[in-house]
């Protein structure tokens, strides 16, 4: 290879090592409600089982509150800032964004997953229902 | 199902049907297996060669029987399959009966390799002398792909105990949110593109495989180019999609699956601007070699990266893991693609280049190429990092660390590094010709173009700055970039909505420059005008955007966003189950208001309905209401209405008394009417409600009916009653409820600039994409001739001033 060709290979080299570095330091964690109390201070993705029986929503604080389940199988509550998510209803799976509060998990924004049996359109796009906030 | 054996066995005709589907599957696969391995043959006896045509053309054909039985077995409402059980009811709307054969995994492949079939057919013939090892490479592929779908076949039975296909009467349906028209025609149009993909690889690797890196440009250019524009209509119609359905007000948020198809896109666009150098300078031999064969490669990896499991924890999205056996084909077929082709590539195609063009030295001139060039990095970029973002959780599970993923947040911060040059190059390069244009000389002609985006933006900044645009922006917005770097953020946005305006007017000044003497270049102008625009209408509705979280009850109209005034009206049907069901409100616009009319009004409809799980719980489905203005579009997303006051039922023992959101009850002793364990017996709680200072007394009770305890409530104010939600006869202790009389509806309201820009940006990219394939199509007068060794068709259409020293 010339010159020319090493400096290009390189410097794309260097581009790709420095969005993974960028993005590996910088994306959400997953984990589970202990991981969420033993470091309190990091915003993590909790995974887990929403119990549809207990979402109760606080009209005069504007929160929701509901238990669920992660995945190594603690139960917690959960307070989401918010009005309920439009989807709510088709969820069975959700993702709680956010901190560990005094043994409640205090979450901003919530992801709903919906029942697998249902697919979407693309292959990938399984259940297509997506909520963000 | 215990009334199971009470059902007819299922129709012969439906199980015939069925078989005649698997088998179409299997005859499919045959024949693909044959045209591969007769075109392999055909060097030396053409013969071959036509044989392995007509096969190429019965699997099409099986591929298509596949689809038609299908669709068949959803029409005809054939619950016994296991695939249409799960994404039909007997009384889904015929559209989306249809929409149900690709909602699943199985069809989706299905249509993927009727789509890629298709182009192969229509791409073959004037494949010319590639033809041999282009319908080899694309048989495997075809092959590999009906392999998967027979094992994973979407004919499966539900069978009985006995084994016995019984006649199923209704089916589960298809889930809510995908009951809506885009998701009739979004995956076709998107499974076109990604099937179109296959021409230039395939295309490509016979190039390889012939040692012949020239003449097989032209050919494949209006094939690219009619993949790339599908394929973007595709990824725009899923935007639209997640726009009207969602209610989260946005169309593109980097998940995952959004991912898997922008990376084709992406470097399938950078593939696009490659062959033009190619025909137009007769060089970038090479790298055209790789790049056509990256769009398809990136899907396939793509495709099995979603349906692996490796994402299922870590995206939004629930993805259907593949059977296992299914799974390994494509991870198969995916390795063996990729070492054949770039192996391929690296030991052959990459030599076959030639020699670079010596450079004209000593010239202080920008060419083109370069602008190409630096737009290929840049975009590769973009692609590449959305590919490695889409992959975390993929390496982090290969590593073993704990499941990390991209926020969308974090694409943003780093794909606007890429963005905001290649909007720029996109801008600058129409003006730049093949030969060169000195800095000076380019300033001078981009002059008009600045000058006219600068005017363009600074009257965008004072129309979202203006108070009738009612965004009520207060300066203080900020944007987080890279490195802890915080921007106004009207500041960030007006400049990525300069460069996306700057590269707008600059095409279409060009188009307006050339369009006259040359209508071949209209379409590329035109695209980039779309894109911008596209790119311009996302940034702005998003960033811009003005939202508020409001409870609205029946009675009592609220405000939001200082200027909208939003009153409840009523259910357009009776029943809640229903589907079509409509909440209405009327939307007043405080600000626009005459002395006679009042203020303008619209009516709000976002859609509100039930449906049972599978619990039998009820399950509330909302949809939201946008109302279109050329400026702005007003989104309302209406959540699930509340009912309850409290958060949770509170637990009092006799004589308790308890204070929860300002409403003091005391429970003073139970009543009991009737024979308590018999039928028609009532527990009651006697209470003392103590609202706003005001006293009530309240009897909620529990009947005990046929079916279980029914709650009756209890009277409290105008607003609220009491509900006994559960009862402890051995304590005497009651679970109490309050809740409102009538549901309090939390909406939340966005006001959107701009987002009409989306919607007009698509539809001309999508037009300029069209155009272009159309006039770069081969015409049958032309594809006999010698060609010659470098086309300059492009030079004449330029405008190309002597570059001054």
């Amino acid at each position: 290879m010339k010159r020319g060709g090493w400096i290009t290979a390189i410097v794309a080299i260097l581009g790709v090592a420095g969005v993974l570095v960028a993005f590996s330091l910088n994306a959400s964690p997953y984990g589970s409600f202990a991981d969420a109390r033993n470091s309190p201070a990091a915003r993590l993705h909790v995974p887990g089982d929403l119990d549809k029986s207990t979402v109760a929503p606080d009209v005069a604080r504007r929160l929701l509150r509901f238990e669920m389940t992660d995945l190594q199988g603690e139960r917690a509550r959960v307070v989401y800032q918010g009005p309920p998510p439009a989807n709510l209803g088709e969820a069975t799976q959700v993702v709680a964004i956010g901190k560990m509060v005094e043994g409640e998990f205090h979450s901003d924004k919530l992801l709903i997953k919906c029942p697998s049996k249902y697919e979407s359109a693309q292959p990938g796009r399984a259940s297509g229902a997506v909520s963000r906030r | 199902m215990n009334d199971l054996s009470n059902l007819p066995l299922a129709p012969s005709w439906s199980l015939a049907v069925g078989d005649l589907g698997r088998s179409a599957v299997y005859a499919g696969l045959c024949f693909f297996l044959l045209s591969a391995a007769l075109w392999l043959r055909a060097g030396k006896q053409p013969a071959l060669g036509r044989m392995g045509a007509w096969s190429f053309g019965l699997g099409t054909l099986c591929l298509f029987a596949t689809l038609g039985v299908l669709g068949v077995l959803f029409v005809r409402d054939q619950f016994h399959y296991e695939y249409v059980f799960q994404r039909a009811a007997a009384n889904t709307a015929l559209h989306y009966k249809i929409a149900g054969i690709w909602a699943g995994q199985q069809g989706s492949f299905l249509l993927w390799a009727c789509c890629s079939a298709i182009f192969g057919l229509a791409a073959m013939r004037g494949t010319g002398p590639y033809r041999r090892w282009f319908t080899v490479c694309y048989s495997v592929f075809l092959a590999a792909i009906t392999g998967i779908l027979a094992y994973e076949t979407p004919f499966t039975l539900m069978r009985d105990e006995l084994g016995r296909a019984l006649a199923i009467p209704d089916g589960a349906g298809l889930t809510p949110s995908l009951q809506n028209y885009w998701v009739v025609i979004h995956p076709p149009t998107i499974f076109l593109g990604f099937g179109a993909l296959t021409v230039p690889f395939a295309w490509a690797a016979s190039a390889m495989l012939l040692r012949d890196p020239d003449g097989w440009v032209k050919g494949v250019r209006p094939w690219t180019l009619l993949a790339t524009s599908i394929l973007g209509l595709g990824l725009c119609m899923g935007g639209f999609w997640a726009y009207e359905t969602l209610g989260w007000g946005g169309f593109w948020a980097w998940d995952p699956v959004e991912n898997v198809s922008f990376v084709p896109w992406a470097l399938s666009a950078v593939f696009l601007h490659g062959l033009i150098v190619q025909v137009s300078r007769g060089r970038w031999k090479a790298a055209n070699l790789l790049w056509a064969g990256l769009p398809f490669l990136s899907f396939v990896y793509g495709t099995f990266l979603t349906r692996s499991g490796f994402l299922s924890e870590a995206s939004v999205h629930s993805f259907a893991e593949m059977d296992r056996n299914a799974l390994w084909i494509l991870l198969g077929f995916m390795s063996a693609a990729v070492v054949f082709y770039v192996g391929l590539w690296l030991t052959r195609g990459r030599k076959l280049g030639g020699p670079p063009a010596e450079e004209p030295a000593g010239q202080r001139t920008l060419r083109r190429e370069t602008m190409y060039y630096y737009g290929a990095i840049f975009l590769t970029a973009m692609a590449l990092t959305t590919a490695i973002g889409m992959s975390l959780p993929f390496f982090m599970a290969l590593f073993g660390k704990p499941s990390k993923v991209v926020e969308e947040s974090l694409y943003h911060q780093v794909l606007g590094w890429f963005f905001l040059p290649l909007m720029l190059l996109i801008g600058i390069a129409p003006f730049v010709s093949w030969r060169g244009l000195g800095f000076k000389a380019l300033l001078a002609r981009l002059f008009g173009a600045l000058f006219v985006s600068l005017g363009l933006v600074g009257w965008l900044a004072m129309l979202v700055k203006a108070p009738s645009m009612g965004l009520g922006l207060t300066g203080k917005e900020h944007a987080v970039l890279p490195f802890g770097v915080h921007l106004p953020l009207l500041g960030w946005v007006l400049l990525l909505a300069f460069v996306c305006v700057f590269a707008a007017v600059a095409n279409l000044w060009r188009m307006i420059e050339v369009g006259r003497k040359a209508k071949m270049s209209v379409g590329g102008f035109l695209s980039h005008v779309g894109l911008a625009m596209l790119m311009a209408g996302l940034i702005v509705s998003r960033g811009l955007e003005r939202k508020e979280e409001v409870l609205i009850k029946p009675d009592a109209p609220a405000q939001v966003l200082g200027r909208y005034a939003i009153s409840y009206k009523r259910h357009t049907q009776e029943d809640i189950f229903n589907r079509d069901n409509k909440v209405l409100f009327d939307v007043f616009d405080l600000r626009n208001s005459s002395a006679e009319k009042g203020p303008e009004v619209f009516e709000a409809r976002p859609g509100l309905y039930y449906f049972r799980g599978a619990d039998g719980e009820q399950n509330p489905m909302v949809w939201p209401h946008i109302h279109r203005y050329l400026t702005h579009d007003l989104y309302f997303t209406l959540h699930p209405p509340i009912l309850e006051v409290w958060p949770e039922p509170v637990r009092f023992k006799e004589g308790e008394t308890k204070e929860e959101q300002g409403i003091k009850i005391t429970y003073m002793r139970m009543t009991v009417d009737g024979e308590p364990g018999t039928p028609g017996a009532q527990f009651g709680a006697l209470l003392k409600a103590e609202v706003e200072g005001q006293e009530f007394f309240s009897l909620p009770k529990l009947e005990v009916g046929e079916r279980g305890v029914v709650p009756l409530l209890g009277d409290l104010n105008e607003d609220l009653a009491i509900s006994m939600t559960g009862m402890d006869a051995a304590d005497r202790s009651v679970q109490l409820q309050v809740i409102f009389k009538l549901p309090i509806y939390p909406v939340t309201f966005y006001n959107k600039p701009l987002t009409s820009l989306v919607w007009l940006g698509t539809g001309i990219l999508t037009l300029g994409g069209l155009l272009s394939a159309f006039y770069r199509r081969r015409r049958k007068e032309t594809s006999g001739e010698t060609r010659p060794p470098v086309e300059r068709e492009e030079e004449s259409s330029d405008y190309a001033p002597v570059p001054t020293a």
